[in-house]
């Protein structure tokens, strides 16, 4: 039997339709929205109302690669939550960046973005803020006979860096300068990721892995007459601050 | 130079808006006409008086255009041929999304654990929250290692469905017991151990994953054995605890 073009049409739809669905499931029921991507996250940690506070997106493309990789980072509050979510997006592809640890915090959060420290709290009364981050030359070494593992702290610094006030909900912090060198020993990316050093005991090749740290970061919010207004004390992990992305 | 019918196929074809049908109404036309040559040459007609009879008989070229332009509808075309297009990729999107992220063994799992869904008991506390319903009960109670490990199970059963790979993210959840608040049992690198008691972790095992319905175990290891726990989520945003009491202590 042979289809009119119209019945043909209609199977054509309606396969459509079947492949679409089996296509989006099969993905994983990608979010290709901000709002779809702050549902996910609602459903998933059971939170409702989530409102973006600050939507960062970075398009990154390789010479070998046909599509570009979009990474969409949001700040998002629902009441005195504050959560932070970043997606990749590769063609249809769409995974989250959170991995299994959502970035959750109440009252205030802090994040980096690609060199920008941000941090998220109720701010309408902050007209000013400064941020300082302490780093702490931490080495560890582990016995691989004994399973032990010893810490030996060293030297300290701290960074300090004014804030730009971006909405009554988000101060950022930059951090790194466009083109700074991960030749640079001083900055704080280089001292947050090299100052965390795991060896192991009686190893000569000079290997190393860098370990996860919470830094310690202090907020202090300023109202317009330069009065301190509040200080917050808040904590970032040092891989973080060397994302590049 | 066209012969005389290519001029007259040309003018029909002229007025068939939806033009990827031109190609094929020509050639069927100049079937027709081919067809009709040879029965006048069969009639022993010289092949030009058969040429022009058979044109003669093939119609007004505009009135036939007209005529074929109705049955041939540009925009039941244009949506057949964009359909055609649109299956056909869907059809290779389909078959390379089974090798992208998810992939048939995961949707058949997670279908699995959707169907190996049993319901909560009766006894259970539940909670209604925006995007699910949450039920608690008690589970097994064993002494493990000189401590107790006191098991609750929970029933979550979302509204849509929720692909995430992880499940529901029930690690913010607060947990205690009537002794005061539990810690979530993590691995600190600095000291590289864990808690040794008064903590809560998963129980992996125990857990399901479907697409609306999702089982999970969570264990306190305590001191002494329980007489209850509940877990709250203060960062939810909402007040509200479940609470399971276990009956028989150790």
């Amino acid at each position: 039997m042979r289809l009119t073009r119209g019945q043909q049409t209609v199977r054509n739809l309606i396969l459509c339709v079947l492949l679409g669905t089996l296509s989006y499931t099969a993905l994983g029921f990608p979010p290709y929205t901000v709002q779809g991507m702050l549902d996910r996250v609602e459903r998933q940690y059971l939170l409702s109302g989530l409102e973006p506070l600050l939507v960062k997106r970075n398009s990154l493309r390789y010479s070998n690669d046909f599509f570009s990789w979009h990474t969409t980072s949001v700040l998002a509050r629902t009441g005195d939550t504050y959560v932070y979510a970043s997606w990749s997006r590769h063609f249809l592809e769409v995974w989250p960046e959170y991995g299994r640890n959502l970035n959750m915090g109440r009252d205030a959060l802090c994040t980096a973005i690609d060199g920008t420290l941000y941090v998220a709290g109720p701010f309408e009364n902050a007209a000013s803020a400064a941020v300082e981050i302490t780093v702490e030359r931490t080495t560890q070494v582990c016995d691989p006979e004994t399973e032990e593992y010893t810490t030996a702290l060293g030297e300290q610094r701290t960074y300090s860096y004014p804030g730009i006030k971006v909405n009554n909900g988000i101060f950022s912090f930059r951090y790194r300068e466009e083109g700074e060198s991960w030749l640079d020993e001083s900055s704080l990316s280089s001292t947050s990721r090299e100052w965390y050093r795991e060896y192991l005991k009686g190893s000569t090749g000079g290997g190393y892995s860098i370990i996860h740290a919470d830094l310690p970061v202090k907020v202090t919010l300023y109202d317009g007459d330069g009065g301190v207004l509040e200080i917050l004390a808040l904590t970032i992990d040092n891989y973080e601050l060397d994302s590049r992305w | 130079m066209r012969d005389d019918f290519q001029i007259w196929v040309d003018a029909v074809c002229e007025q068939v808006r939806f033009w990827p049908d031109r190609k094929g109404i020509e050639k069927e036309l100049r079937v027709h006409y081919e067809d009709r040559c040879r029965d006048l040459e069969r009639l022993h007609y010289e092949r030009p008086l058969a040429a022009q009879r058979s044109l003669e008989a093939m119609g007004n070229a505009q009135e036939v255009g007209r005529a074929l332009d109705r049955v041939h509808k540009p925009w039941l075309g244009w949506l057949w041929e964009v359909s055609r297009c649109l299956a056909l990729a869907l059809t290779v999107l389909a078959l390379s999304a089974n090798f992208l992220t998810i992939g048939l063994p995961t949707l058949a799992e997670r279908t699995r654990g959707e169907l190996a869904w049993e319901e909560p008991p009766e006894s259970a506390s539940r909670v209604e929250l925006e995007h699910a319903t949450i039920w608690a009960a008690p589970g097994d109670l064993r002494e493990q290692d000189g401590k107790t490990v006191a098991e609750v199970r929970l029933w979550i059963k979302m509204r849509d469905p929720l692909a995430a790979n992880g499940g529901v993210g029930t690690l913010f959840f607060t947990w205690r017991d009537d002794k005061g608040e539990l810690s979530r049992w993590e691995f600190d690198s600095f000291s590289r151990t864990g808690p040794e008691s008064r903590y809560w972790t998963y129980n992996a095992e125990a857990s399901s994953t479907g697409w609306t319905r999702f089982r999970q175990t969570v264990k306190l290891v305590l001191d002494g054995p329980p007489r209850w726990a509940e877990a709250s989520y203060p960062l939810s945003g909402g007040d509200w605890t479940l609470q399971v009491k276990w009956e028989e202590a150790l």
